[in-house]
């Protein structure tokens, strides 16, 4: 069996690992490329950090009525595709819900976000203009932590596949992408993070899934909430399941779990639109 | 995309199934390999570092980590750049990490050595196997394997960023400087 290279950093908020089966290709060269895919995920992080004022996502963040500016082109291309998902699920994908996170206390407060009282609800309020430029028609606050590590991971992937690596795995915190051979996956049990399901192998394509299991917690008041916002009503999303999507990219496999979550059902078009599979346990 | 999902069981006995599994520890580093990765080429002393009862103090109060620093496992290079293997616990699991320092101080990069999955209940290998013949839902699972592909519960890094942060306060107050020794 060829010799396998895995890392593990903490980015993104979890631990990504990424393990690549070096074939002929020599230990050097393959631990170097491992490096520049973790870099990838780093700057990924960098650009659409809810928490970095200076990042493409902070300042799209503080953008008045109006406003226009210019972002890297992963960010228009996340937020482009988080554009197509919100339509394609009529509206069960919605990355404007970071004022809810953060009046949960899930998010970093208000100083992220422009003047609260006239900000939209939606992330319908970002218009997406000429390639690379943004414009809010009012102020958001968008987290775009359902859809920006699957994203991380397509362009870890891509720095693998781009110096020739032909059978790898990235792995964060659960959002994975396959290159190449097949591969077991597992998923864990919503009511237990010991329990582990396997549930399939996957082949060149990527999983993601959601549960709002692992980040309940109750407010001052009482309330259960979760890293999980429904968009139709604003409301957690408490139920103990997980949702997983299976698609042939990673970012959309992310962002078509919170549609999964948000009560799509399996079959329904949005899923077929992006030839994905869903699996929920409970 | 290819994808072969296990002949699908209905929600109700996916709740009721006791199809348990343990998760290995997983090693993705060793030390020695942890020093090239991040300094290839440099020679790395082995230096101790004893930490008065005010340094220990200052490095609890800013990171928050409670469980004692092992002073041994602090490595100089020979450029004056600093390697320090420490340990947290994550939510639940113990992860060992390798930091890098460079030698002005700023951090070179972290890299996580061994992650232990400790859920408790280590269930004896016979028994568990026996309780999983012809289920399908468990029969590729191959025990004493690593588990690597877990999709789902986020697992936080909090913690790891906190032992980080010690690390740094370690090199700021005891290391920085100490060079040649």
């Amino acid at each position: 069996m060829d010799a396998e290279v895995s890392r593990c950093r903490p980015l993104l908020g979890t631990f990504v690992e990424i393990s690549v089966r070096s074939g002929s290709q020599p230990h050097e060269r393959v631990a170097a490329a491992v490096s520049s895919a973790f870099a990838a995920i780093a700057k990924v992080q960098q650009l659409m950090s809810f928490h970095e004022r200076g990042s493409d996502l902070g300042r799209i963040n503080r953008l008045s009525a109006g406003e226009c500016i210019s972002v890297h082109p992963w960010t228009w291309e996340v937020l482009n595709l988080a554009k197509d998902i919100h339509q394609a699920s009529d509206g069960r994908f919605d990355c404007g819900v970071g004022w809810r996170l953060a009046e949960w206390g899930l998010l970093p407060g208000r100083d992220c976000c422009s003047d609260r009282d006239s900000i939209s609800t939606s992330q319908t309020a970002l218009h997406m203009l000429d390639e690379n430029l943004v414009r809010a028609g009012a102020p958001v606050c968008l987290d775009l932590g359902g859809i920006a590590k699957g994203y991380a991971v397509d362009r870890a992937v891509d720095v693998l596949r781009t110096v020739g690596i032909q059978d790898a795995i990235v792995n964060a915190g659960g959002d994975i992408r396959v290159l190449g051979a097949e591969r077991p996956i597992h998923l864990r049990h919503p009511a237990d993070a010991s329990v582990l399901w396997y549930v399939g192998t996957l082949a060149d394509g990527a999983i993601a899934t959601s549960s709002p299991a692992f980040s309940t917690r109750y407010l001052d008041s009482g309330q259960r909430v979760c890293g999980l916002v429904d968009p139709m009503t604003y409301e957690p999303i408490t139920q103990c399941r997980s949702y997983s999507v299976v698609a042939a990219d990673c970012a959309t496999a992310d962002a078509l779990t919170k549609v999964l979550a948000a009560g799509a059902p399996s079959d329904s078009c949005v899923f077929r639109r992006y030839g994905a599979r869903t699996v929920v346990v409970q | 995309m290819r994808w072969t999902p296990v002949a699908i069981i209905p929600l109700a006995a996916l709740a009721g199934a006791p199809v348990t599994v343990c998760a290995a520890t997983k090693v993705f580093l060793s030390v020695e390999q942890a020093q090239q990765a991040m300094f290839p080429g440099q020679a790395l002393k082995q230096s101790p570092v004893f930490l008065t009862e005010a340094q220990s103090d200052a490095m609890r109060s800013a990171s928050s980590v409670r469980h004692p620093f092992r002073g041994d496992r602090v490595w100089q290079t020979s450029d004056g750049g600093w390697f320090v293997v420490d340990e947290v616990l994550g939510k639940h699991e113990m992860i060992t990490y390798a930091v890098g320092i460079n030698s002005d101080g700023s951090l070179r990069q972290i890299e996580v050595l061994e992650y232990r999955e400790s859920y408790g209940y280590q269930v004896a290998e016979p028994i568990w196997r026996q309780q999983f013949v012809g289920k399908t839902a468990a029969s590729t699972l191959k025990l004493g394997e690593d588990i690597k592909n877990i999709s789902g519960a986020t697992l936080s890094c909090k913690h790891l960023t906190d032992g980080v942060k010690r690390v740094m306060v370690m090199h700021q107050l005891a290391l920085r400087g100490a060079v040649g020794r």
